[in-house]
């Protein structure tokens, strides 16, 4: 009879590879975005009384 | 913040949140388990799913850098990095995901089959991409040389797609998988179809709303170099 291998490990790294992948990336714009964020309103302090 | 998301942002954000929730139950859940393999075979859902993405951001990269040799229009060039960059990282975690499923199918991590020598060169060329903007200070330059090399390396795009069907190759053929040559497939029932259909859509979706976000993060970081360049004058 034929028996389905246990491969659960290599499945839920394989998920957690692909979802986290992506996390990250979402996680890594957020982060570009405080950092302009940041620049922007450094710059406006810079900026001369109009 | 100064740039509130537009609507149709949102609308496209919860889409992708929603339909990724419904994609990964479907995997988890109602995807039968494969006899052969075992539930490493689900991997293949989002495995293909990110491979897609990476194929088609590349593709868009390189409608973006022809509009951009035709206008010089900046919004096509930022439109050009956003989705190449967006394409690296699915191309990315789906060569990995790919690699985690061969070693309890293949046993092995990595061999140089067709299909994954033309993927890594893909990878490699648009890595290289960045290497070449990095190297380039005039913004104008940069531009058009960077919108000549996406259309150059698109020719890595159907090189890796077709790989499985122009050699021999162990990798599975999903699409065309009738086809004469096409070794490794497996026959899909209408659960897995459905699971995969689901899979694409949420994925494509998402991709969306990633382009999206990275295009404004372009756009805004161009109109502040634009405004601290006007400051510095």
């Amino acid at each position: 009879m034929h028996q389905t291998p246990d491969t659960s490990l290599y499945f839920y790294l394989g998920q957690t590879v692909i979802l986290g992948g992506i996390v990250v990336y979402i996680a890594s714009l957020w982060w570009r975005w405080r950092e302009l964020q940041a620049d922007r309103a450094a710059l406006h302090d810079l900026e001369p009384e109009a | 913040m100064d740039n509130p998301r537009p609507v149709g942002l949102r609308v496209v954000e919860a889409l992708a949140a929603a339909s990724m929730a419904v994609a990964l139950w479907m995997v988890l859940v109602y995807a039968p388990l494969e006899r052969t393999m075992g539930i490493v075979q689900k991997v293949f859902y989002f495995h293909v799913a990110a491979n897609w993405l990476g194929m088609l951001s590349f593709i868009v990269a390189a409608v973006a850098a022809v509009a951009y040799l035709v206008t010089r229009r900046r919004e096509w060039d930022v439109l050009e990095v956003a989705a190449v960059e967006i394409g690296l990282v699915f191309a990315f975690v789906g060569v990995v995901s790919g690699s985690i499923w061969a070693r309890p199918i293949w046993n092995t991590w990595w061999t140089w089959d067709p299909r994954l020598i033309t993927v890594t060169i893909m990878l490699l060329v648009y890595v290289a991409y960045f290497m070449l903007r990095r190297g380039l200070d005039d913004p104008d330059r940069r531009a058009r040389f960077g919108a000549v090399y996406a259309l150059v390396g698109l020719v890595s795009v159907p090189l890796t797609f077709f790989s499985v069907r122009l050699y021999r190759t162990i990798h599975p053929v999903v699409v065309g998988k009738n086809e004469a040559g096409a070794m490794g497939a497996f026959d899909m029932v209408a659960d897995m179809r459905t699971t995969l259909f689901v899979s694409l859509f949420a994925f494509t979706v998402l991709y969306v709303a990633l382009l999206w976000h990275r295009y404004r993060l372009g756009r805004a970081a161009d109109d502040l170099e634009a405004q601290r360049l006007r400051l510095m004058e």
